[in-house]
C-alpha cells in the first residue's frame, strides 16, 4: 500500500503539467481571429427562453462570438456545436451582466447554438459559402506567410512611431506632435483591414468623431488630431495618448499569432481600396490635419503588397487579370506622384475638385479588377 | 445576485466537500498533523488559481475553454481513483483500525496515504479553482450589476466553505464504526457524482461524443439557477438534464461500489495484519 501511494502522487502531478501547458502563454487557438474581411461578428444573447444568435448566419471563415447574458437566471452558458455533436466553442458561468467571447474558423454547414437549461435549448446557426481551405499549394503558402511577416513589420513600426507621437503629446510639444502624427498613421493605414478583424480594436484606435455615439468616449488618433490641428493644444490628451499606446500594443500582441488565408489577402487588398474611395478621396479621414493623401498612399501600398504576394499563384490561373491590375496600380501611383512633398504629401485642402476627381477615377479603375481576385483565389485554393 | 451566488456555491462545493472529507478522514485516523499539509495544499491551489486568473485578466485573455474542460475531466477522474482507493482501504481495514491504530504497520501506511490525501485536497481545489477565480474576477469587473453580482459570488463560495467545514466537524464527531459505513456511502455518492461531472466535462472537452441524448428530466428536482440545484450539482454531480453517457457512468460506478461498502461482513475473525 505504501508503494502504491507513489504512483498515485505521480498521477496527481500529471494534470499540473497539463495546466502549465494550457494556461501558460497565449491562447492563440482560442482567441485569435483571422485577418481579412471574411470575419463575422455574432452576438449571442442568453435569455431563460433560449439563446438567439444575431446574425444567425455568417459566411465561412473566421467568426467571433460574443455571448451576453442580459438577465437570464437559469441560463449561464452557450456553446457552438457542429453537426457531429462536437462543441467547437463555449463560454460558461455568464451570470446577468457578464459577457464572454470566443473566436474560431468555421467551415460551411449547419451548426447548433446550445444553451443548457433554457426553455428551448438549441437554435440553428448556418455558415454559408465555402471556407478557403488552408491550401497546401506552396505558392499560396508563401503568399500568406509573406503577408504575416509584412503585417508584423508594419505593426512594429506602428508601435515605435505611436510611442514617439504619444511622448510628444504627453510632453505638451504641439509642433513636434503635429510632425510625428503623419508617420504614425502610415503603418496603420497599410494594414487597416487586419486591425478591423479584431472587433473593437480598430474603432478604439481609428474612429472618427462622426461615428462616435458619445463624444466623451472618443479615443484614438483622431481625437488627438482634433486637439492638435484644430485647437492647437495637447491639453487633456495625455490619457488618450496613453490609451492609444496600449491599444496599439494590444494589436501588436494579436498579430504575432495571427495567420492568414489566401482569401484574407485578396479581401484585404480590395478592402483597402474601398477605404481610399470611401474616406480618403473625400477628405473625411483626416478632417483636421488634412493628411488624407498620406493615408491614401499608405492604403494603396498595403493593398499592392497583398496583391504582389498573391501574383505568383494568380499567374497560374489568370495571367491577364494580373497584368491589368498591375497596370492600374501603376496608374494610381503615378496619379499620386505630383502631390509628393518630401517624405509626405500635399494637404488635401490644396487639391482642386478636378484633381480630386482624377484621383478618384484612377482608384475606381483599379478597384473593379481587384475585386475579382478574391473569387479566383478561393477557386484556385479549393481545386 | 442569486445567479452569481448559485454558481459560487456550486463551484465552491465541488472543492470544499472533498477537502472536508479528507480532513475528517485524516483526523479520524489520528493524523491531525497532516491537516497542516492539507491546508498548504489548499492554499497553494488557491494561490495558483488566482495567479493564473489574474495573469489572464492582465493579458486580456480568456481561459482556454477546451483545455480547461480537459483539465477538469482528468482531475475528476484522478479524484475518483483516489476516493475509490480510500473507500476500499477503509472497508478492508475498518476492524484492524479499531483495535490497533497505532501499530507501526498502520502508521507507516497512514504516512504514505496521507500524502495522497493531501494531493487530493490540492487537486480538488485546483479543479474548480481556475474557473471560479476567472468567474469571480469577471463579476468584480462587470459593469452595472457588479456590486451585488460580486457579493453573490463571494457569498456562494463562502457558504460552500462553511458547508465543507461543517462536514468536517460532523465527520470528526461520528464514532469510528459508523464513520466507515456512513462516509463510505457518502464517499461513493460523491465519487459517482465526480464520474458524472467527468462525463459532462469530457463532452465539453470534445473527448466524448457518444450517448449525448438527454434521457432524464430532473429539472423539477435540480431546477437550474436555484440554491438547491447548486447543492445537488456541487455535492452529487447531478445535472438538470443528464445525458445517457452521464447516467451510465454514474450507475456503472455507483452500484458495484455500494455493494463493496454495504456488504455485510459475516466473518468476525480476529483482526488481520495488513500486508504492507
Amino acid at each position: 500500500m505504501i508503494r502504491t501511494s507513489r504512483p498515485l502522487l505521480a498521477l496527481a502531478a500529471a494534470p499540473l503539467l497539463l495546466l502549465v501547458a494550457c494556461s501558460g502563454g497565449s491562447t492563440a487557438a482560442d482567441d485569435s481571429a483571422s485577418g481579412g474581411a471574411a470575419s463575422g461578428a455574432v452576438k449571442v444573447t442568453l435569455t431563460d427562453d433560449g439563446c438567439t444568435a444575431e446574425p444567425n448566419s455568417v459566411p465561412a471563415g473566421a467568426a467571433s462570438f460574443e455571448v451576453v447574458n442580459s438577465g437570464a437566471s437559469a441560463v449561464t452558458e452557450a456553446e457552438l456545436v457542429n453537426s457531429g455533436g462536437r462543441i467547437l466553442g463555449e463560454r460558461e458561468n455568464l451570470t446577468p451582466g457578464l459577457r464572454g467571447k470566443f473566436s474560431l474558423k468555421l467551415e460551411a454547414g449547419e451548426y447548433t447554438i446550445q444553451c443548457p437549461n433554457a426553455a428551448t435549448e438549441t437554435s440553428t446557426f448556418t455558415v454559408t459559402g465555402s471556407a478557403p481551405s488552408s491550401t497546401e499549394d506552396p505558392l499560396f503558402a508563401a503568399a500568406t506567410s509573406g503577408y504575416q511577416t509584412y503585417v508584423k513589420q508594419q505593426v512594429a513600426d506602428l508601435v515605435t512611431a505611436t510611442g514617439a507621437f504619444a511622448a510628444a503629446v504627453e510632453a505638451g510639444d504641439v509642433a513636434k506632435a503635429k510632425e510625428l502624427y503623419g508617420p504614425a498613421r502610415a503603418p496603420y493605414e497599410r494594414i487597416e483591414p487586419v486591425a478591423e478583424s479584431f472587433g473593437d480594436l480598430d474603432p478604439k484606435i481609428d474612429v472618427r468623431i462622426a461615428d462616435v455615439a458619445d463624444p466623451s468616449t472618443w479615443t484614438g488618433f483622431h481625437r488627438i488630431e482634433q486637439a492638435l490641428f484644430e485647437k492647437g493644444t495637447t491639453e487633456g490628451m495625455a490619457p488618450v495618448a496613453q490609451q492609444l499606446v496600449a491599444d496599439v500594443g494590444q494589436l501588436n500582441t494579436l498579430v504575432q499569432t495571427t495567420t492568414y488565408q489566401p482569401a484574407d489577402l485578396a479581401n484585404g487588398a480590395s478592402g483597402l481600396l474601398d477605404e481610399v474611395a470611401k474616406s480618403k478621396v473625400t477628405g473625411e479621414e483626416e478632417a483636421y490635419s488634412h493628411l488624407d493623401l498620406l493615408d491614401f498612399a499608405a492604403n494603396v501600398e498595403g493593398s499592392r503588397k497583398a496583391f504582389d504576394l498573391l501574383t505568383p499563384a494568380l499567374q497560374v490561373t489568370d495571367a491577364d487579370l494580373v497584368t491589368t491590375i498591375q497596370g492600374r496600380f501603376d496608374d494610381v501611383q503615378t496619379a499620386l506622384q505630383p502631390y509628393r512633398r518630401g517624405d509626405g504629401y500635399a494637404l488635401y485642402t490644396e487639391l482642386t475638385p478636378d484633381q480630386v476627381k482624377d484621383l478618384a477615377t484612377a482608384v475606381d479603375a483599379l478597384a473593379e479588377p481587384l475585386s475579382q481576385v478574391s473569387g479566383k483565389v478561393v477557386g484556385a485554393a479549393n481545386q | 445576485m442569486l445567479a452569481t451566488f448559485v454558481i459560487g456555491l456550486r463551484e465552491g462545493l465541488e472543492a470544499s466537500l472533498i477537502v472536508g472529507i479528507v480532513s475528517a478522514f485524516l483526523v479520524q485516523r489520528g493524523e491531525r498533523r497532516a491537516l497542516r499539509f492539507v491546508w498548504v495544499g489548499v492554499v497553494a491551489a488557491v494561490v495558483l488559481c488566482v495567479g493564473v486568473a489574474a495573469a489572464l485578466q492582465a493579458a486580456t485573455q480568456s481561459l482556454p475553454q477546451r483545455e480547461q474542460e480537459q483539465l477538469e475531466t482528468v482531475l475528476a477522474l484522478v479524484a475518483v481513483a483516489m476516493v475509490t482507493w480510500m473507500v476500499v482501504w477503509t472497508t478492508r481495514n475498518a476492524r484492524t483500525l479499531r483495535t490497533d491504530l497505532e501499530t507501526s504497520v498502520s502508521s507507516a501506511l497512514a504516512r504514505g496515504s496521507s500524502w495522497a490525501l493531501v494531493a487530493m485536497a490540492f487537486l480538488a481545489v485546483l479543479r474548480e479553482g481556475l474557473e471560479t477565480s476567472v468567474f469571480l474576477l469577471a463579476t468584480y469587473q462587470a459593469s452595472g450589476s457588479s456590486a451585488t453580482g460580486a457579493l453573490g459570488a463571494t457569498l456562494g463560495i463562502a457558504l460552500a466553505v462553511v458547508l465543507g467545514y461543517l462536514l468536517y466537524r460532523g465527520g470528526v464527531r461520528i464514532d469510528l464504526a459508523r464513520l466507515f459505513r456512513v462516509t463510505g456511502v457518502v464517499l461513493v455518492l460523491v465519487a459517482a457524482g465526480l464520474v458524472m461531472s467527468a462525463a459532462h466535462t469530457a463532452y465539453e472537452a470534445g473527448w466524448l461524443l457518444a450517448g449525448q441524448e438527454k434521457v432524464l428530466d430532473l429539472t423539477a428536482v435540480v431546477a437550474p439557477g436555484t440554491v438547491r440545484s447548486a447543492l445537488l450539482t456541487g455535492v452529487l454531480g447531478w445535472q438538470p438534464r443528464p445525458t445517457k453517457a452521464e447516467l451510465v457512468g454514474w450507475l456503472v460506478y455507483l452500484v458495484p461500489m455500494l455493494v463493496v461498502v454495504l456488504r455485510p461482513r459475516t466473518r468476525s475473525a480476529a483482526p488481520q495484519r495488513v500486508a504492507a
